[in-house]
C-alpha cells in the first residue's frame, strides 16, 4: 500500500520561525473486532500525518467515530499504533521507546481529558494531584519548594487564592474549576505539546470560554503547543491557528482555521459547517448539502469514506481514496473533485 | 426534508380551547429538592404559558432548574423534589391537582416528552414496533395489534425511518435513528404538546441538523406545541418562537427568539450571548461570564446572579428583582431596568 504522508513542508510550516515539537506520520490504528478467529478489524484511524509547532494550535475536527480522540491516545501513548511515527524533538518515539513512553516524553507531551470529574481522586486533594507529577519528575529541588510551585501553578491558571484551593478535594469544585486543576496538572511538568481531548464540552457553557482563553493565555505566553480535540467547528475557529477534519479515520482537509471555514473545499467540510446552528438563518432555510450518518468503521469498502453520502460522487470515488492536493496556500483537502482526480492511492 | 404527506389521521386531537387561552399555563411554579443538608430551591416562582403550535424554549445551564420544571408539568419528579407552589394548566385543567388515573390518561395523549438520550432508554430485547404498538395498545385498548403495527411503521415513516424496520432491534438503529424512534413514539398518541429535554444533545452535528428539521416539518404539518429545553443558545434561537432563559430556578428573561438575540437584557443572557464563539464575522475575543454558578444551598442575596454580574448595582444584592414587561413583549428580572 502506498501511504499518504503529509509532510510539513506540504503543510506550508515553513512560514513560522518556530520549530516543530511534534510530527505524525501515517498513524495508524486498527482494533481487532468479532470473532473466534478474530477475522475483522475496526479501521479507527488510517493513515493520518500532521505536525505541531511550538505554541501553534491544531484543531481537529471530526464526529463521533472520525477517529479524533483515537489519535490523541495514540499520541499520549495510552494505546500503541498499528503503525506509523510519532516524532518528538526529531525522535521517532516509537522506535527508542518502544516499551512505553519514557519520562521526558510523558513531560513533553500532557494530556487534558473532557470529563473533569472522572480524571482526578476523589480521596485526594488538589495540591495532591499537583505535587505528584512535581515530583514523580523531579520538577523541585527541596521538599520545601513544593506547596510553594504548586501555588504558583493554581495562580497561573486562574485558580484564586491558590492556597484554599490547593487544601480543597474534587468534589468541593465546579467542573470548570476541576479543569482549570487538570490543566495545571499537565502544566507541572513543564510539556511542550498538550493533548486536549474535548476539554470544554462537558462544562457548563457560561464557562467554556475562560478555559479556552486560558489556554490561549499559556500559549502565548509560555509557548504551549496544542492538539486541540473537539466536534465543536466554530470552538476550533476560535482558538485554533489551524483546523483538520477527519471523517470515519482518514483526514479530509486541512488548512489555516479562518481559510477552512471561509473557504471549506470537501463536501464533507461543507456539510459539517452547513449543520452548526446559526440563529440569524432559520432553521428550515439551512442547505441541505448531504443525508444520513457515518459508515461503519468496519473492514470498510475501499474508496473515500464519504462517497455513500457525497451529493458530488463520482465513481472513482467507491475505488480510490484520493492524495493530498493542495489547492491554495496552507490549505489541502483528499477529494477527487480537486486535482487530476485519479491519482490517489490504491486501499 | 422528509417530503412524504403526513395522513390526517396523525394530527393531534382538536382542542376545546379557545385560541386566545394559551395551551399550557405555568403560574409560580416552584419545586424544591429535600436534601440532607438543607432545602434547595430548585424552581422559584416561574411563570410562563406556551400557545396552541408555539415553540417555547427553556435556556439556561446545568442546575439552571429547566429540566426539574419539564418533569414538574409531567407529574414524573420523585423524592426528594417535591412541589412547593404554583399551578400547571393544561387546556384549563390544573395538572398538579390531577389523580392518578387522570395522570395515566394526561400522560403521553395530551403532552409527551423526549428525553436526553432517550434513545438508550429503548428496550434492547424488543422490536421499535412493540415498544410503539406497547404506548398505543395502553393507551386506545381497542386498537388491534395489526392496526397498531400498521400505524408504528407509518409513525417511522413520519419521522424519517423506512416503516419496513418496525421489526428492528434498538441495536441494529444508529443513534440518530434511535433518537427518531423515540419522537415516533411521542407522536404516537398526537399530543398537543410534546417537551424536549436536550433532544439532539448526545448526537453529532449533522445528525442533529438532520432531527431538528423532521420536527420542524412534523410540528407544521401536525401542529403541535414544543416546550423545547436545551443549553444550546444558538439551537434555541433557531428552533424557538420565544424563549425564557433560566438561571439558579428563576426566568431571569423571557421575549420572542429574535428578539432576545438581537437585543438581549439581562446580563446573565448578555454573558451567554458573548460564550458562543461564532462561525462566521470578525473574530472577537470573548469573555464569557466570570466565576460559577451558585451553590444552591446557599443561594446569593438578591438576584442570584449579582455576584458575577459585571454591571450590578448595590441594589443587587439587597433586593430581588422581578420578572417585568420593561418593553411590550420582552420580560426582564433585573434593577438596571
Amino acid at each position: 500500500m502506498t501511504k499518504t504522508v503529509l509532510t510539513a513542508e506540504q503543510w506550508k510550516l515553513a512560514e513560522s520561525p518556530d520549530p516543530v515539537v511534534l510530527e505524525v506520520r501515517n498513524l495508524t490504528k486498527r482494533f481487532p473486532v468479532g470473532g473466534l478467529f478474530r477475522s475483522k478489524q475496526v479501521h479507527a484511524l488510517t493513515d493520518v500525518s500532521f505536525a505541531i509547532r511550538r505554541g501553534e494550535v491544531l484543531a481537529v475536527v471530526g464526529e463521533s467515530g472520525s477517529g479524533k480522540s483515537t489519535a490523541a491516545r495514540l499520541i499520549a501513548r495510552l494505546m500503541e499504533p498499528t503503525s506509523g511515527e510519532i516524532i518528538f524533538r526529531g525522535q521517532n518515539v516509537l522506535q527508542t521507546e518502544k516499551r512505553g513512553a519514557s519520562l521526558s516524553y510523558r513531560s513533553g507531551v500532557q494530556m487534558i481529558f473532557q470529563d473533569p470529574f472522572g480524571s482526578m481522586n476523589p480521596t485526594h486533594s488538589v495540591a495532591h494531584h499537583i505535587m505528584r507529577p512535581l515530583q514523580i519528575h523531579h520538577k523541585v529541588e527541596r521538599r520545601s519548594d513544593l506547596l510553594p510551585r504548586v501555588h504558583e501553578l493554581l495562580a497561573t491558571v486562574g485558580l484564586n487564592p491558590p492556597a484554599d484551593i490547593a487544601n480543597k478535594y474534587p468534589h468541593e469544585l465546579s467542573g470548570g474549576q476541576r479543569q482549570r486543576v487538570a490543566i495545571a496538572r499537565a502544566l507541572a511538568v513543564d510539556p511542550e505539546i498538550v493533548l486536549a481531548d474535548e476539554p470544554i464540552s462537558m462544562l457548563d457553557v457560561s464557562i467554556r470560554i475562560g478555559v479556552l482563553n486560558l489556554m490561549a493565555k499559556l500559549k502565548k505566553e509560555i509557548g504551549i503547543g496544542y492538539l486541540y480535540i473537539t466536534h465543536d467547528i466554530a470552538s476550533a475557529r476560535y482558538f485554533a491557528d489551524r483546523i483538520m477534519v477527519l471523517y470515519a479515520g482518514q483526514m479530509m482537509e486541512g488548512a489555516d482555521s479562518d481559510e477552512l471555514i471561509g473557504n471549506p473545499a470537501h463536501p464533507y467540510t461543507k456539510l459539517l459547517l452547513s449543520a452548526v446552528p446559526n440563529p440569524e438563518v432559520a432553521l428550515g432555510q439551512r442547505e441541505v448539502v448531504a443525508r444520513g450518518e457515518p459508515p461503519s468503521l468496519i473492514d470498510p469498502p475501499p474508496g473515500c469514506p464519504f462517497a455513500a453520502r457525497c451529493p458530488q460522487v463520482k465513481d472513482v470515488c467507491r475505488k480510490v481514496m484520493p492524495d493530498v492536493q493542495t489547492i491554495a496556500p496552507n490549505h489541502w483537502v483528499r477529494c477527487h473533485l480537486y486535482g487530476e482526480g485519479t491519482g490517489g492511492t490504491a486501499a | 426534508m422528509a417530503s412524504a404527506p403526513v395522513p390526517t389521521s396523525l394530527s393531534p386531537q382538536s382542542s376545546a380551547s379557545s385560541a386566545a387561552e394559551p395551551l399550557l399555563d405555568v403560574q409560580n411554579l416552584s419545586v424544591e429538592y429535600q436534601t440532607l443538608r438543607g432545602p434547595v430551591q430548585a424552581v422559584s416562582n416561574v411563570s410562563f404559558s406556551i400557545g396552541q403550535g408555539e415553540v417555547f424554549g427553556l435556556a439556561g445551564e446545568s442546575g439552571s432548574g429547566k429540566s426539574t420544571i419539564a418533569h414538574a408539568i409531567m407529574r414524573i419528579l420523585h423524592s426528594p423534589a417535591v412541589i412547593t407552589g404554583g399551578n400547571v394548566l393544561f387546556d384549563g385543567d390544573d395538572v398538579l391537582e390531577m389523580d392518578m388515573e387522570g395522570l395515566e390518561a394526561f400522560r403521553w395523549r395530551d403532552i409527551s416528552m423526549v428525553f436526553q438520550s432517550a434513545m438508550n432508554a429503548l428496550n434492547p430485547v424488543l422490536t421499535v414496533g412493540e415498544q410503539i404498538i406497547d404506548v398505543i395498545q395502553r393507551h386506545q385498548p381497542k386498537t388491534t395489534k395489526q392496526q397498531a403495527k400498521d400505524r408504528a411503521a407509518e409513525l417511522l415513516d413520519i419521522v424519517g425511518i423506512d416503516g419496513k424496520r418496525v421489526d428492528d432491534y434498538p441495536h441494529q438503529l444508529s443513534g440518530g435513528m434511535r433518537q427518531r424512534v423515540v419522537i415516533a413514539v411521542a407522536l404516537a398518541l398526537k399530543p398537543q404538546l410534546m417537551i424536549m429535554d436536550e433532544p439532539t444533545t448526545a448526537l453529532d452535528v449533522v445528525v442533529q441538523k438532520d432531527i431538528m428539521q423532521q420536527i420542524e416539518y412534523l410540528k407544521k404539518e401536525l401542529d403541535f406545541s414544543i416546550l423545547f429545553i436545551t443549553h444550546d443558545l444558538s439551537l434555541m434561537v433557531e428552533f424557538s418562537d420565544r424563549i425564557g432563559v433560566m438561571y439558579a430556578g428563576e426566568i431571569v428573561e423571557m421575549t420572542a427568539a429574535h428578539e432576545l438575540f438581537n437585543k438581549p437584557m439581562h446580563p446573565y443572557t448578555q454573558g451567554l450571548m458573548a460564550s458562543f464563539p461564532a462561525l462566521v464575522g470578525p473574530k472577537e475575543t470573548l469573555t464569557g461570564i466570570p466565576g460559577s454558578p451558585p451553590n444552591m444551598l446557599e443561594p446569593p442575596s438578591g438576584c442570584r446572579f449579582h455576584p458575577r454580574c459585571p454591571k450590578a448595582i448595590a441594589q443587587c444584592s439587597l433586593q430581588q428583582p422581578t420578572l417585568r414587561e420593561v418593553e411590550p413583549g420582552h420580560f426582564v428580572a433585573c434593577h438596571l431596568y
